[in-house]
């Protein structure tokens, strides 16, 4: 009768414990696509920008704001993290908020530009899934059209 | 009557022998060491994975990297023909990490004969490699970078 219900016990517990493995690797798997497509859409603009700009959002030196220029210096796209509701934003020509890029939390956008070389560095865009699991992702992108 | 009536309760036990317990303890628990052993197995390839894609994003930056390079610079030191590093580059948590690129010169065939500068290309290949336990890993990446 023990020994049953060890045994029992323990297929119980490995039962909840791939439950809650499979649920945490699909969130993750969605905060990853969500990523993804960030990257793409950022990568699309910067690609037909002739200059970035990277700033900190006001009051948070851990999360950026970057702005991509033309070459004829006019905003062309922004892509910036909002402090209110955790989500990456995006802008467009007119510097109007077009709301979030994709529909996951992020806890850090961390970017950096080198104007020289014309890259911006996502040096860490750091999403949590909706069972909270964190999924850190990085990439560079080149401006060419200089 | 009454010590009939008891010899018979006694002749007229039921249950498992030790030996079907032994068994059956036995095969319970090679049930749940499998399941167990697969359960760390999954768990180690998340983490596994997670790495490789921390070394797909370093060798991603690097390739963008020399791709910008190409359009600006292509006679950088980056860019000269050969082997470049490895050079240390940790990855999510993994110091083992080693980044090293090669950058070879392709002759185009369409510009032949007669052509004077056989190096129309660059074929760039970018690798990233780490160990994972004792497991070597790596991610590795190529492109033409024109010369401009």
């Amino acid at each position: 009768m023990v020994l049953a219900g060890v045994v029992t016990l323990g297929l119980v517990t490995f039962y909840l414990n791939s439950q809650i493995m499979w649920t945490d690797a699909s969130t993750q798997v969605l905060a990853q696509r969500d990523a993804t497509a960030l990257f793409e859409l950022m990568r699309h603009d910067a690609q037909e920008a002739a200059k970035a700009e990277v700033v900190p959002v006001s009051g948070d030196s851990l999360n950026h704001l970057v702005i991509f220029y033309d070459r004829k210096n006019i905003e062309t796209h922004r892509f910036f993290f909002e402090p209110a509701d955790s989500f990456v934003h995006y802008g467009d020509s007119t510097s109007t908020d077009q709301g979030p890029v994709v529909p996951t939390k992020v806890e850090r956008f961390h970017l950096s530009a080198d104007p020289a070389l014309g890259m911006v560095s996502i040096d860490t865009l750091r999403m949590r899934s909706t069972s909270g699991q964190r999924v850190t992702l990085s990439t560079a992108i080149g401006l060419y059209n200089q | 009557m009454r010590l009939a009536a008891n010899r018979r309760l006694l002749s007229d036990q039921g249950g498992f022998t030790l030996i079907e317990v032994i068994t059956a303890t036995v095969i319970a628990v090679i049930a749940v060491m499998g399941l167990a052993f697969t359960f760390s197995a999954g768990r180690g390839m998340v983490n596994r994975y997670a790495t490789a894609r921390a070394g797909l994003a370093a060798a991603e930056q690097r390739m963008e990297r020399l791709s910008i390079l190409g359009l600006k610079n292509p006679t950088d030191v980056e860019l000269s023909p050969g082997l470049h590093g490895p050079f240390p580059r940790p990855l999510n948590g993994n110091a083992s990490a080693l980044e090293e690129w090669t950058v070879t010169p392709v002759d185009d065939p369409v510009d032949n004969p007669g052509d004077s500068n056989p190096d129309d290309y660059k074929l760039v290949t970018v690798d990233v490699h780490w160990l994972s336990g004792s497991v070597q890993d790596h991610v590795q990446l190529s492109r033409i970078i024109l010369q401009h």
